[in-house]
């Protein structure tokens, strides 16, 4: 299991794109932002990969690495594959961590990483959450910040509107465990998780103004287009605060987003 | 998912030859046959570890330790309940065989259409010999200790079941694709491996694993005749408890078969679903492991066997460049890494339980696992970040008051003086016939409690603990003295 945006939305959780479990390396041991890349430079991307089986553990399991083009929607290029051993949850050793080096594009820029858990879907009690997706851009504040924002159709044959939505969500701070009912039964416990991660907790903050021009787009198939997402702060605003701008088709089906920093300074 | 398990085994000096068959028994005395196949006819065979031959060849090494032993194979052939018919139909477990891994280490035995008349037929012992080269061939030697009845030839049993393996594809057992059987097919006792066209006829047997997921109907049975008048180990007793048994149960026998009838057809079937790990489906030809206990079946003939089946796991073989196991020929090496990846995560599981309720017999690396899986902050559904928590601090003593106590004082009460304290946190002190009561969190830095001490509570320091709910602990060592100086009156 890893932290999978797709499957968290389908079930009714609010997401970042700023992916808990993925992260960039260089050199090794030392963590840096996924933004402003290097062109033609080395980097060790890490996925941190859990278990929620307590009986069943994942041997030998290929951890698959892609990039995409930042943006929503996009081909992705797979670059390198990792093998793992995955302990059943909680067991000494939990969770573990893929590495492979990605050497990025000649070309400036910042990228979307995938990470990809590989294993049979019969073999596994949850098949959905196995793609995570890191995909987040910084900018400084200049009042305002504008953000560019390539969306794609990649569907071949359709045409799609493609809706855009925004929400300040960022993962809360972990109630402290002794203060966290122990004792709720799972639907109770799912109940709570979900109402500490709904997106109506996490609408754009009193002061701001987010706005995506276009909101909506009409995409042909394969067709791109850009999106220009104006984030206003209030007056001597100091500090780092996250956007994510979602993208969902009209079959509500979630086709991507990505997590936009301000940082105000 | 943990299969279940109802039979128990005996070790091998414990083992009493039952005279005639269990069949026969049925008719005689139902308690006494379904006693013989639940409690008397498996013989504990201890486990294997991952060892080396005296030539430092990596292999697996049987040890008379009990403990659950992991095989990993692929399945040959399937022994539904279905299969079977009256009486034997009593025995309703599931049974499938695997033949072990790497299979081009387990030698060809026997009926090898290629062989021809140049085929020296081996010895016993030189059959023995080759099952043992093969990495997993521990699980089918006979172990030390092993009893009587065993291989009708009464020599070494190298393997008390075997599948046929076909050379024709439409017929083949296994199920497995046909490039993987040209490279896999014959395997010759000097280690090499040849292949032959698909389209040859024939056919010859391989040693095989059983390994049994246990039915309920040998137990539920054995329930209701034990419960019978003429039924339980009583009857044994005496020559004259054996007569006043078998009249009670002639007398009583039209009630006892209608709740055998009753018991018979309630059972529930062995079914390899209760012990497999994910959503799947056990196919002819898929790579196992398969975790359970190891026993000598004394009950038809003499087998090793897995028995009970208490899981299965499924090697996922996705990718047909990559091969889920070191291919034929690779150094034994490979395939004890392979095994020891794939076993030791799997031992690192608990078995089932309910809740809050821990089970019992955990190896050292299952109760480290299951006391980590019970902290809250590994609670979490769907990830950690979601609907997790986090621990707190390690909560620290640094001192109480009093403490020095005077024995003759009795019952005294105490502050612990600390951080980091939380409600519902306990304290004790290490030591005897001194107990803590009453321990109540006033703040973080603050516990009360009552140390109960009577007169003669033995003098001496005593360490204290307090530990959170979460299961976090600090101790103090020598935090109370308990002395002893008479008050004057």
């Amino acid at each position: 299991m890893i932290y999978d945006q797709y499957w968290l939305i389908s079930h009714g959780f609010a997401v970042t794109w700023d992916n808990p479990d993925i992260h960039l390396e260089r050199p090794l041991g030392n963590p840096v932002s996924s933004h402003d890349l290097l062109p033609s430079t080395a980097y060790h991307v890490v996925a941190r990969v859990w278990n929620l089986s307590e009986s069943a553990a994942a041997p030998r399991m290929p951890v698959r690495f892609s990039f995409l083009r930042f943006g929503i929607g996009g081909g992705k290029t797979t670059f390198a594959e990792d093998v793992v051993d995955v302990p059943v949850k909680a067991a000494p050793g939990s969770p573990v961590t893929a590495v492979v080096e990605w050497m990025t594009p000649p070309d400036a820029g910042h990228f979307c990483l995938q990470a990809e858990l590989i294993w049979p879907a019969d073999d596994d009690a949850n098949p959905g959450n196995n793609l995570g997706q890191l995909n987040a851009d910084v900018k400084v504040l200049r009042s305002p910040a504008l953000f560019t924002v390539p969306v794609r159709n990649d569907d071949l044959r359709r045409r799609r509107l493609i809706r855009l939505h925004v929400d300040a969500y960022q993962i809360p701070e972990l109630v402290p465990c002794d203060d966290a009912a122990s004792d709720l039964d799972p639907q109770a416990h799912l109940r709570m998780a979900r109402e500490r991660n709904s997106i109506e907790r996490f609408p754009v903050p009193a002061g701001w103004t987010v706005q995506a021009m276009p909101s909506e787009l009409s995409l042909g198939p394969l067709q791109e287009g850009i999106v220009i997402v104006t984030v206003t702060a209030p007056d001597g605003f100091r500090g780092r605060v996250p956007f994510n701008l979602h993208a969902v088709d009209d079959d509500d089906q979630l086709l991507g987003g990505v997590t936009l920093y301000v940082e105000g300074r | 998912m943990t299969g279940p398990q109802y039979s128990s085994c005996v070790k091998p000096a414990d083992y009493v030859e039952t005279s005639g068959d269990a069949a026969i028994a049925l008719y005689l005395n139902l308690w006494e046959a379904t006693d013989y196949m639940l409690h008397r006819k498996l013989v504990c065979m201890g486990s294997v570890h991952r060892g080396t031959t005296p030539d430092g060849t990596p292999r697996l090494i049987g040890t008379a330790e009990s403990g659950t032993t992991c095989a990993i194979g692929r399945v040959m052939s399937f022994e539904p309940p279905s299969s079977k018919s009256f009486p034997d139909s009593i025995d309703n477990d599931f049974s499938f065989n695997i033949l072990l891994r790497p299979d081009d280490a387990m030698p060809e035995l026997s009926d090898n259409p290629f062989r021809g008349d140049a085929w020296m037929k081996k010895t016993a012992d030189e059959r023995l010999a080759a099952v043992r080269r093969g990495y997993e061939g521990e699980l089918l030697t006979e172990q030390p200790g092993t009893p009587t009845p065993r291989e009708a030839d009464g020599g070494p049993n190298y393997a008390g079941y075997t599948s046929e393996m076909f050379f024709d594809t439409t017929r083949n057992q296994s199920g497995a694709a046909a490039a993987i059987l040209t490279t896999r097919f014959v395997w010759f006792l000097d280690g090499t491996v040849k292949t032959y066209p698909l389209t040859q006829d024939g056919a010859y047997n391989v040693p095989v694993l059983h390994c049994e997921c246990e039915g309920s109907r040998i137990r539920d049975v054995f329930n209701v005749v034990d419960q019978m008048p003429g039924g339980g180990a009583g009857c044994k007793k005496h020559w004259y408890t054996s007569i006043l048994c078998f009249i009670a149960r002639l007398l009583t026998l039209p009630f006892t078969l209608a709740f055998v009838a009753e018991a018979w057809a309630k059972a529930r079937d062995g079914d390899y679903h209760d012990a497999m790990e994910g959503n799947g489906e056990l196919k002819m030809g898929d790579l196992v492991l398969v975790r359970g206990r190891w026993v000598f079946d004394a009950g038809h003939k003499g087998h090793n066997e897995i028995h009970a089946v208490l899981s299965i796991q499924k090697i996922p073989e996705t990718d047909p460049t990559k091969p889920a196991t070191p291919p034929p020929g690779s150094p034994p090496a490979d395939f004890d890494n392979f095994y020891r990846v794939w076993c030791d995560l799997a031992d690192q599981a608990p078995p089932d339980h309910a809740p809050g309720q821990r089970p019992p017999n955990m190896t050292p690396p299952q109760a480290e696992t299951y006391d980590n899986q019970q902290r809250p902050d590994n609670q979490y559904q769907i990830h950690p970040v979601v609907d997790g928590c986090a621990p707190r601090s390690q909560p620290t003593i640094r001192t109480v008051e009093p403490n020095q106590i005077n024995r003759q004082l009795g019952d005294t009460e105490i502050s612990i003086i600390g951080s980091n304290f939380v409600h519902g946190a306990t304290a004790s002190l290490h030591g005897p016939d001194v107990t803590v009561e009453g321990a109540t969190v006033q703040s973080s830095t603050r516990i009360v409690a009552t140390l109960r001490i009577r007169a003669d509570t033995p003098v001496g320091p005593r360490d204290l603990e307090v530990r959170n709910p979460s299961g976090s602990s600090a101790s103090l060592p020598g935090a109370v003295l308990i002395f002893d100086k008479p008050i004057l009156h």
